[in-house]
Parts: structure tokens; sequence; C-alpha cells
């Protein structure tokens, strides 16, 4: 097993459709879409311990922080993408021994600012809710 | 390769650094008889994480490198150049794969006049970790 580490994982997303895929510059921590399945509850009434069988897998959502520049093209691209309510497909690289891409398609659902203070730098963090199967190649 | 090897190696082929102190880049102790600006380092500490089976993860090794010159600025300007070349870098290092080297502190030191020497030196030290795995 390639243990590795966060430093050079990238964030790319085709923001226009046309099969480029831009990397999204400055983010400072993302946190990958997870994978989970509804459960459905099938306990019996004579049953002692709850049971429950598996649904549709969950929608998940796909979180990161990026410094926060409002006429910077890596803000006003995600903004557009907020406004437009846009699904799109999006990439996040794992920079293994050979480079792992997890491929997948989301919509921008929300932009939170973080909090601002004296002695750090202005961010926000992004969050995408992915709409399909997640891929890796 | 060791660590300490590596980082000689992959300073020794950063013009920045070289500009400054040419190949003077030494895992402690330096030549007593070097002269100034050269760069001298020594390991500070090491640190392995190990899964619940005991095989090894990535590994961190930290070194404090020191940059020397005979004044302030000479020692700043090769300090900086360390920093440049190392803070949030990554890559393949001779034979060893580093996943991520950053330069998580600095300060300054004055040395009146180290053993064999005739003039004190100023140093500027960079706390530096290795993560390599």
């Amino acid at each position: 097993m390639d243990k590795q580490i966060g430093l050079g994982t990238l964030v790319k997303v085709d923001h226009d459709a046309d099969t480029v895929f831009t990397t999204v510059a400055c983010v400072r921590n993302l946190t990958p879409p997870k994978r989970s399945k509804n459960q459905a509850d099938a306990t019996c009434i004579d049953d002692t311990l709850e049971k429950t069988l598996s649904g549709l897998e969950a929608a998940s959502d796909f979180a990161f922080e990026q410094f926060w520049d409002p006429t910077d093209s890596n803000c006003t691209m995600i903004d557009t993408l907020l406004t437009n309510n846009t699904e799109v497909n999006w990439q996040l690289v794992f920079p293994f021994g050979t480079p792992i891409t997890a491929a997948f398609s989301g919509r921008v659902i929300d932009t939170t600012p973080s909090q601002v203070d004296n002695n750090t730098v202005i961010a926000r963090s992004v969050m995408v809710r992915r709409d399909s199967a997640i891929t890796y190649s | 390769m060791t660590v300490a090897e590596a980082l000689t190696s992959y300073l020794q082929g950063v013009t920045a650094v070289t500009t400054l102190v040419g190949r003077k880049i030494f895992q402690a102790p330096a030549h007593e008889l070097e002269l100034p600006p050269y760069v001298v380092f020594m390991r500070s500490g090491r640190q392995g994480e190990r899964d619940i089976e005991g095989n090894a993860s990535v590994e961190q090794t930290y070194f404090d490198v020191e940059s020397r010159g005979l004044t302030q600025q000479t020692a700043e300007a090769v300090g900086d150049a360390i920093r440049t070349a190392l803070h949030g870098t990554r890559g393949t290092w001779g034979s060893l794969r580093v996943q991520g080297a950053f330069v998580d502190d600095q300060d300054d030191d004055y040395l009146p006049i180290p053993p064999g020497k005739s003039e004190a030196e100023v140093s500027v030290l960079s706390r530096v970790q290795i993560i390599t795995g």
C-alpha cells in the first residue's frame, strides 16, 4: 500500500463543459465525498436487534476551503457555478506514486466565508453536492 | 540513500542556493576552516507512524539547517534561498521519494568567533521537516 500525504492534491473542474479541466488554485484543504447507503428499517416485531436493508446510495458532499479573492477567476468560477446551479464534472487528483483521479459530477451548493480576523488569510469553504457515482482511474 | 544525503544532493542542485554558497552544503560538522557563506545541517528528529500491524507509514525527518555568513544580510539571503528551495516542495531527490518538505520556522543566531575561525558568524536557522515514504 502506498501511503501518501496530501501535498500536491489537485481539485479540478470542467466548469464550462468543454472537457477541459481547470485546476482550482489556492485550495487550502479538502474533504472528498463520502459513500454511504440509505438504510431501510426491516425490523420485525419479534426481533431483538434492529435490522436494516441497504437502499439507494445516498447523495454526499465534497467540501474544500479556498483562499478568497472575489476578483480572482478561481473564486468567480465557483460563484458562477453556484448561481447557475450547474452540474459539472469534478476531478480530485491524489499525488500517489502513480496519481489517482477520483471523478464525479456535482453542483456547488454552498459557499461559506470563514471567520475573518487580523492574522489569517481570508478564506471560504465551498460545498459540492455529488450527483453521480465516483470513478477512480 | 539517507535523507541527509538526499537533502545535500537536492540543495546542491538548486541554482539559487549554489549561487550563494557554491557546493558548501554539509551535514555537521562542517570543516572548521570552511569560509562563509556555507550551509551546515544536522538531524534534530525522526518520527514514523506505524499501523496496528507495525507496518511503516510515511516518515518525518527533521533537520536544523544553518545558513552561515559573515553578515546578517548574507546569512539571511542564504536562509531565504534555502526556504524557497524547500518549503512546500516534493519530488524525487536522488533515489528517495520526498512527499513533502516544509520549513516550519526560521530564526537568527550570532556565533562569536566559532572554533577555528577568526571572525564571528551569523547563522539563520531553518527548521526543516522532510516527509518520505
